[in-house]
């Protein structure tokens, strides 16, 4: 019979490790049935066992299985899962503080409240030729404007697996971005203007700070955001872009169910990254066609299905409403549905009206 | 190894299960608080509102308002005085939108300086969790369910330097929200992982043991899968985690958003417990969710 014995709630850590539940740990169902008829309940029941032979010697598993139990007890979450916690005071003071990226249609930043918001996955769904890509290539310059310009200073990577990722295209929109804040800088206050904010931004440096990804097939993709992590703290990466994600996805799969469980991997993975460093992350969708079974009318719906739907953090749809291009904010936690206008210029993204951003000075 | 009779019996009554009879059942639940959504339809669904020492189970389509409600209900905990542990899973959780919702449980007139004090301490009782993995939310389930045993008498000796709050997260808690837990749960049930139906088993168990022994509410978002309807207009979609998680909840609530893409306004069902079939219509806006 395992030793029982409880010790005084002192609230450390170890104490809290040890009450664990073995029904919480992951270990095959044989083992687990074995331990329990056993009469082992919980990661302090197995811990006073005096080592895997006599582990085994209770529980009748096998030496080896024994100390696959008392290994895979070890690799458990250091200290207490709840001292990560926040209360609600200081999130609202960081989310004062936060910054977003302008998208330079002030419209649509508007509806964004701000921008792409960093911490979370912006989701933009649309049709081929509507600006998803341009939006995107947008969104990696202005990731990288200065701080004097209420930019976030950051590099970005674009990982591509369409193919739609124009260099020239970029160039464009880098020199338009660039002629724009160099009009407004003798604005700014002379402090500012004198520091050679805007020596860092020319158009060669910003093309280079956009780490560029071709990804021909899916487990290039899986790669690639496997890596993220490392290669986001090696260079400073604040936007992360995925253009698109539901390419690869709709074309191999004919196993429904195991495409649903790699998104929402990957959507995991990326949310996580989101928000432990800090970063802004775009996923671009497709649109397809979904019969509505009470009318039999078509819809258009975002592609990759029900589940990834709800993997995004906020998502907007762009469509074309006659002539004009439109950005339907679709899900957010933060802001009521609504829509704005939006054009597509030698420059980039703009208003319809043509007026640019009004860049807040600092 | 000989038992005295009376050492016999003292271990009979720690294992033995707590027998109550008809007064002291009436007793307990008397002392069982209701605790407000924000929204008085949903309310009038939940019979009161959500009660501690129940699960709820809220599912609906993207953007059909899980995480409003959710915040409008961790919102309205707070401002009572109870504390909300608020696990996050997708980052819907903003701070700024329980300000939002806070500045529309006050009344109009409300001296401005109090309120803020008063969202100060409102804010003060959310504790947010960011969880990614469902082996971190075991862990903090379990970490909860032993804080709230825990001796309030024990005295912090510093064993978690600095961490007594972590204790106390666990000790008042009044409403345990966990948005969502279809996005922890989804990814594990597949044929790859033979460990999903049991960590599936000991979610439920870890959940409908916390909120009646503990005296909380547990509100949880689940979200939907398509069904595959039949051209007679069956369901379209379904809650998630399939028939196995059905009878979890104690009541399952289902939104539906509008149609078209200006609509703001939503529908609720009760399509699971107690008033099984009722349902009314609602709407989110800046300060808070109103019934249509």
């Amino acid at each position: 019979m395992a030793d029982s014995k409880v010790a005084s709630p002192t609230h450390s850590p170890q104490w809290y490790e040890d009450s664990l539940q073995l029904t919480s740990v992951p270990l095959a169902p044989s083992i687990r049935s074995k331990l329990q008829n056993a009469g082992f309940v919980s990661v302090r029941d197995v811990k006073g066992a005096r080592g895997p032979i006599d582990l085994a010697r209770e529980t009748g598993l096998t030496n080896a299985e024994a100390s696959e139990v008392i290994k895979a007890l070890r690799l458990g979450i250091e200290g207490t899962a709840l001292a990560g916690a926040k209360s609600a005071s200081e999130i609202l003071y960081e989310e004062s503080r936060k910054l977003a990226v302008f998208t330079f249609s002030k419209d649509l930043d508007d509806l964004l409240g701000g921008g792409v918001a960093v911490g979370e996955i912006t989701e933009l769904c649309g049709c081929p030729g509507i600006g998803k890509t341009q939006a995107c290539m947008q969104l990696c310059v202005s990731v990288q404007m200065p701080g004097a310009f209420g930019g976030y200073e950051g590099s970005a990577v674009y990982i591509d697996t369409e193919g739609s990722f124009m260099a020239e295209r970029a160039k464009e929109v880098a020199q338009a971005t660039v002629s724009h804040l160099v009009s407004i800088s003798q604005f700014l206050p002379k402090h500012l203007s004198e520091s050679g904010a805007l020596s860092q931004f020319t158009v060669n440096e910003i093309l280079d700070r956009v780490h560029l990804f071709r990804c021909h097939e899916i487990t290039e993709l899986l790669a690639v955001v496997e890596s993220l992590p490392m290669y986001v703290r090696a260079h400073g990466v604040k936007l992360v872009v995925i253009d698109s994600m539901a390419f690869h996805f709709r074309q191999d799969f004919k196993d429904m169910a195991l495409r649903t469980a790699i998104l929402a991997k990957m959507t995991t993975q990326l949310l996580n990254l989101a928000k432990s460093e800090h970063l802004a992350v775009v996923s671009v969708n497709q649109i397809t066609v979904k019969p509505d079974p009470a009318s039999g009318v078509a819809r258009l719906v975002p592609a990759l299905g029900e589940s990834y739907a709800h993997g995004c953090t906020t998502r907007v749809i762009l469509s074309w409403e006659s002539d004009r291009r439109m950005a339907y904010l679709f899900k957010s936690p933060r802001l009521p549905r609504g829509k704005a206008k939006f054009t597509v210029t030698n420059g980039g993204i703009r208003d319809v009206r043509g007026m640019k951003r009004q860049v807040d000075l600092k | 190894m000989e038992l005295s009779a009376e050492r016999l019996e003292q271990l009979y009554l720690e294992v033995a299960p707590q027998i109550l009879d008809g007064p002291a059942i009436e007793q307990q639940l008397s002392k069982l608080n209701f605790l407000p959504t924000g929204c008085d339809g949903i309310d009038d669904l939940l019979e009161g509102g959500l009660r501690q020492g129940q699960v709820t189970e809220l599912t609906g389509e993207a953007g059909s308002g899980k995480t409003q409600l959710c915040l409008s209900a961790a919102a309205s905990a707070a401002a009572l005085g109870h504390r909300v542990v608020y696990l996050d899973t997708g980052g819907g959780f903003s701070a700024k939108r329980i300000k939002e919702f806070h500045r529309g449980f006050v009344t109009a007139d409300a001296d401005s300086a109090e309120v803020e004090q008063h969202l100060s301490l409102t804010l003060d009782l959310i504790t947010v969790l960011n969880v990614h993995d469902i082996l971190t939310l075991f862990k903090v389930l379990e970490e909860l369910a032993l804080g709230l045993s825990g001796d309030p008498g024990v005295p912090g000796d510093g064993g978690l330097e600095g961490n007594q709050d972590v204790v106390d997260i666990g000790r008042d808690m009044g409403l345990l929200v966990v948005d969502s837990l279809s996005s922890l749960l989804s990814p594990v049930i597949t044929r790859l992982h033979h460990q999903g139906y049991t960590m599936m088993a000991s979610t439920a168990s870890l959940l409908r043991s916390l909120a009646p022994a503990h005296n909380c509410a547990v509100l949880y978002t689940n979200h939907t899968v398509s069904a595959g309807g039949n051209d007679r207009g069956g369901a379209s979609i379904k809650p998630a985690l399939g028939t196995r998680w059905t009878s979890t909840p104690h009541r399952r609530v289902c939104l539906g958003k509008g149609h078209g893409n200006d609509a703001q306004g939503c529908t609720a069902e009760v399509i699971y417990g107690p008033g099984t079939g009722s349902s009314c219509a609602f709407k989110v806006v800046g300060d808070g969710i109103r019934t249509l």
